[in-house]
């Protein structure tokens, strides 16, 4: 255990035994407590009512033949499962936060409906965007400016792009617009698409990282792929790294893990960066995450381009050892 | 009538138990994951609030004070997540000496406090949950209703950030 852990443990223990908690109830509390149980009660009377109807509705729509039903509606899941897509060339579950598979989906979606009042961000795809800039970039929400950009056509449910300015209140302050700080996060409803269907992060780009190699091609078992961009920051401040984590289960966030390939890319005078990032694990699964971060001089991400790729394996890999 | 009112008079008295035996803990939990004082006490009494309010209905009643622990993080969670202040208030008030705990510490250490004030409130739950409750990462995620791996990530994102200050301080 590091100094720092044990600072943190310390520091965290003699401000909880600086604080001296209340020994009496409130009357208020027993009250609103009191208050609280007849509402619930009243709830669940309500509730198991409307179940009973339901129940009741729902075994007379069964019994009719099925030609006279209509067609499913929009809150029919459609989840595909994790693994390839048709063509192969893509990952069949796009999602790359904060779930990478369809089971994870499904817990996500039945959590979200269980206690929509902490985890109703979900059921937003501009709150989807901002909590996913301040938990993994660690952008401070309440000075992010987000813009749902709605693609055009009528597509049902279309994957929507929210683009994210950091700092914009404070250029609003008279500031001059430097720095574009702005992150383009599309985001799709994978599950449900009724009211609360959840929306997850499929891709991540940033006008600050330039990917001028495309790294969406699928990438052979134990293969490298070759990453190369340039960046809008400063490159006498910025620093930038790349990574590939395993794409079909969300271990570890967007970070690295143990197995996760690393490279820090080295940056040119003229903003411009290349490096070979492998070799991709087999572990992995059928896909992977790979995550390009530029960095600020004082180590904070400014920009980061995400987004999940297939693994193709090789005969030799996926045949039996005899 | 008369059994209506011991019944009320027993169960102000349980309650009133339950809350002077784990009140005291759950504000200092509170405390940690905002910041402030008065908020941790307004967070703890609507934690016993929403509690009490289905008390009988927990599946076990043993079990309160994981309940307990496990609403007080879900408010603090809630109220940053719909005020989205985090950051304003912990900058506006972060020095109020009203609203310490204790006397203010000086040096790194206070530093460290504030910067641990400003990490991302899930990456200070989870830091303040596994060294401060000292709960395993499976009790954590259980807590903070994510999965292991998040916890990892977010404690180690968030001790990344510390050691960070730490080290360009030095």
């Amino acid at each position: 255990m590091s100094d720092v852990d044990n600072d943190v443990r310390e520091l965290l223990r003699q401000k909880a035994d600086g604080l001296e908690g209340p020994s009496q109830m409130p009357r208020p509390v027993l009250r609103r407590a009191r208050r609280r149980r007849a509402l619930n009660g009243f709830v669940a009377a309500t509730t198991a009512a409307a179940v009973i109807v339901g129940a009741f509705l729902g075994g007379q729509a069964l019994l009719r033949p099925r030609a006279e039903r209509g067609p499913a509606g929009s809150t029919t899941p459609t989840v595909t499962g994790s693994g390839l897509s048709e063509d192969g060339l893509s990952p069949a579950f796009a999602a790359i936060w904060p779930e990478r598979n369809a089971d994870e989906l499904r817990a996500e979606q039945t959590r979200v409906k269980e206690h929509p009042d902490v985890d109703g961000y979900r059921l937003d795809p501009k709150e989807t965007a901002v909590e996913f800039a301040h938990q993994v970039l660690n952008w401070d929400p309440t000075i992010i400016d987000a813009t749902v950009k709605v693609p055009p056509g009528g597509a049902p449910n279309p994957p929507l792009e929210v683009e994210l300015h950091f700092g914009t209140l404070i250029r609003e302050e008279g500031l001059p617009p430097q720095a574009p700080y702005a992150l383009s996060v599309t985001g799709a409803p994978l599950g449900n698409t009724g009211d609360l269907g959840i929306w997850s992060v499929t891709r991540v780009r940033s006008d600050l990282v330039d990917l001028t190699c495309g790294i969406g091609s699928p990438v052979a078992t134990d293969g490298s792929i070759h990453v190369c961009g340039n960046t809008a920051w400063d490159p006498s401040l910025a620093t930038a790294k790349t990574w590939a984590t395993p794409g079909d289960a969300a271990t570890t966030g967007l970070d690295p893990d143990e197995a996760s390939p690393t490279l820090d890319l080295p940056m040119a005078s003229d903003g411009t960066f290349e490096g070979e990032l492998g070799p991709v694990p087999g572990g992995f699964g059928g896909s992977t995450v790979i995550v390009v971060e530029v960095l600020d001089q004082s180590g904070s991400p400014v920009g980061m381009a995400a987004q999940k790729i297939v693994i193709a394996r090789s005969d030799s890999s996926s045949s039996p050892t005899p | 009538m008369i059994r209506a009112g011991e019944h009320q008079v027993s169960d102000a008295g349980r309650l009133g138990e339950l809350y002077r035996q784990h009140a005291p803990e759950a504000v200092r939990l509170a405390y940690l994951l905002t910041g402030d004082r008065a908020l941790a006490e307004d967070l703890v009494q609507e934690a016993f609030v929403r509690l009490f309010g289905r008390f009988r209905d927990l599946r076990n009643p043993d079990a309160f004070p994981w309940y307990l622990r496990r609403t007080v993080v879900n408010l603090a969670r809630s109220h940053f997540r719909h005020k989205r202040v985090e950051r304003a208030y912990v900058a506006s008030h972060g020095a109020d000496p009203t609203t310490a705990a204790g006397p203010p510490d000086t040096g790194a250490r206070e530093e460290m406090w504030q910067a641990l004030l400003q990490l991302p409130e899930r990456q200070r739950t989870a830091i303040v949950l596994r060294y401060y409750e000292d709960l395993s990462e499976a009790q954590t995620a259980d807590a903070m209703q994510c999965p292991v791996g998040t916890v990892k990530s977010l404690v180690s994102r968030g001790m990344g950030r510390l050691r960070g200050l730490v080290t360009r301080d030095e």
